[in-house]
């Protein structure tokens, strides 16, 4: 068995850690489209006007 | 018999005694029943219930008592919202039966004791995610302009059904453009309103901060009728704002004088996967709406990719919280694009989740910025007319342009208007977006349109043979 990508190690320990047992062919549609929803996330950390902003949640103290 | 295509003109009609709730419902049913194992709109017909409630609309109009316009218009009900008289399916098989049983979502509450009929439970994209997959036990959407194409999602059933006249009216929800995007490539109206202005209990969720419950209608004038009714605070759900519900319908004027209008450029027309009869039959629209005196504006509108982006983030988070366990357990028992895109979100951090609420804020306010000089914006709805199905896939989806999950990240009302059709008779649409809590606005736009343009009111070739066959 070839040595695992990067990605596909990343991968499988996400899918993992989150209790998921799935094929090969399946891990392998997650190795597909995991670049692609790294570098959305990670855009938005690179976005300057973002750096000091609050998170859009906010929960009321009373019940 | 041949019965109106609107609520407002069925309103009329009721009121008038031209035809009874009875009889109309009598006719919706059997032609719901005629089409449905063709179009695959409904998951349940809830005859009885239909019925019975016509006939207690037409008492009440015996009676001399009116609850309003939606009296004795028959609808239907996403299958992901309660309803007390027939089970919450989801569309799948994961839900737990009992979930929601015996009790009424409060929409359907409302629209009960405004003495509207409801007609069944409709398909949608399981947990208003994913694609349908027809190798579960569920009818497959079918689009009814062009049974190879898509009827969008996640509210598919309820588009179809809307487009089709087997209801008159009908409840979608919308968590990234799920009630805009059936609304455009079924060919009728469909309004996201402001995010807190109707409650979602009673619904499951996919995006907790994303998430709509909305009124999809063939007019804008009978959406406003709808909201006007489905609105208001609940102390059931939380995010529920109590501020004043307008008469939006008795608001609408169908002029267009003076109305700011803000056209987005950047990104919204100039995407790659941007089909130009799309973009040309919304300028078309823009231009109807300039020369009946709005007053029309470009704005600079930026980081829109990076919205679509952030709303994605958000909402597979929040849904992979919700579905986590039962995909560990239970993964092939969703249907297999569900589970593919839900899974998505294991593939993402806390930290992730956080900033996409921090550009959340960035975004509300860039947005608001946009918007300070102008009533409204209008994008297109979606990037082209209904795919083939067979073309469609979540990958696909993935890397695409979208023009309407901005929308639920600020939370402001957004509604799909019919704008013309393409070379190959497929319903086209543009996107109204308005202020926080101005669905009046919105709807005005939407309204003036349909008073210079016939879009809306044009029916799928499939109906019009069923209805002559009735």
């Amino acid at each position: 068995m070839p040595a695992p990508t990067d990605t596909e190690g990343t991968v499988r320990t996400l899918l993992a850690s989150a209790g998921l047992s799935l094929t090969d062919e399946q891990v392998a549609m997650y190795v597909r489209v995991y670049p692609r929803l790294r570098a959305s996330a990670d855009a938005l950390f690179a976005m300057p006007e973002v750096r000091y902003e609050q998170p859009a949640v906010i929960f009321p103290a009373a019940v | 018999m041949t019965f109106p295509l609107t609520i407002e003109a069925t309103a009329a009609a009721l009121r008038a005694g031209e035809f009874t709730s009875l009889e109309l419902t009598r006719a919706l049913l059997a032609k719901a029943k005629a089409l449905n194992p063709t179009l695959g709109a409904f998951i349940e017909i809830t005859e009885e219930t239909a019925l019975s409630e016509a006939v207690a609309a037409d008492a009440k109009f015996a009676a001399g008592i009116d609850l309003g316009p939606l009296q004795g218009i028959p609808y239907g009900v996403k299958d992901i919202i309660a309803t007390k008289d027939a089970p919450t399916t989801a569309n799948g098989l994961i839900l737990d039966r009992s979930w929601g049983a015996g009790y009424d979502a409060t929409v359907v509450a409302k629209l009960r004791a405004a003495g509207a009929v409801l007609m069944g439970k409709l398909v949608l994209n399981e947990f208003a995610i994913g694609m349908p997959d027809a190798s579960k036990p569920f009818p497959m959407p079918q689009n009814p302009w062009d049974l190879e194409r898509s009827a969008s999602g996640s509210s598919s059933g309820t588009g179809i059904a809307v487009s089709t006249g087997l209801v008159l009216g009908g409840l979608g929800t919308d968590t990234g453009g799920s009630t805009r995007g059936p609304s455009s490539w079924n060919g009728h109206s469909g309004m996201k309103q402001t995010f807190g202005r109707v409650s979602k209990y009673g619904c499951v969720p996919l995006g907790y901060s994303l998430d709509h419950i909305n009124p999809m209608a063939r007019s804008a004038y009978d959406c406003a009728l709808m909201l006007t009714v489905m609105a208001g605070y609940d102390s059931l759900d939380p995010t529920t704002v109590d501020v004043p519900v307008p008469d939006y319908a008795a608001e609408l004027t169908g002029r267009m004088d003076g109305l700011r209008v803000g056209v987005p450029m950047a990104y919204f027309f100039d995407a790659p996967d941007l089909e130009p009869e799309v973009r040309a039959a919304v300028l078309a629209a823009v231009r109807t709406l300039e020369e009946a005196g709005a007053v029309v504006t470009e704005v600079a509108l930026p980081h829109a990719g990076e919205a679509k982006d952030a709303n994605m983030i958000i909402m597979y988070s929040e849904a992979f919280a919700y579905h986590r366990d039962d995909l560990a357990a239970r993964y092939d028992v969703y249907g297999r694009y569900t589970s593919e895109v839900l899974t998505r979100g294991a593939l993402l951090g806390a930290s992730d989740y956080v900033q996409a609420q921090r550009f959340r804020s960035y975004w509300k306010r860039a947005v608001a910025d946009a918007m300070a000089d102008v009533d409204v914006l209008i994008t297109p709805t979606s990037i082209s007319p209904a795919p083939k199905r067979s073309e469609m896939s979540p990958e696909k989806q993935l890397g695409g342009s979208s023009f309407t999950s901005q929308w639920n990240l600020t939370g402001l009302p957004a509604m799909a208007i019919p704008c013309g059709f393409s070379e190959g008779g497929l319903p086209l649409s543009m996107q109204v977006i308005g202020k926080p809590f101005a669905e009046g606005t919105v709807f005005q736009v939407g309204h003036a349109y349909q008073q210079l343009t016939e879009y809306h009111l044009r029916v799928p070739a499939i109906a019009v043979e069923a209805a002559a066959a009735a």
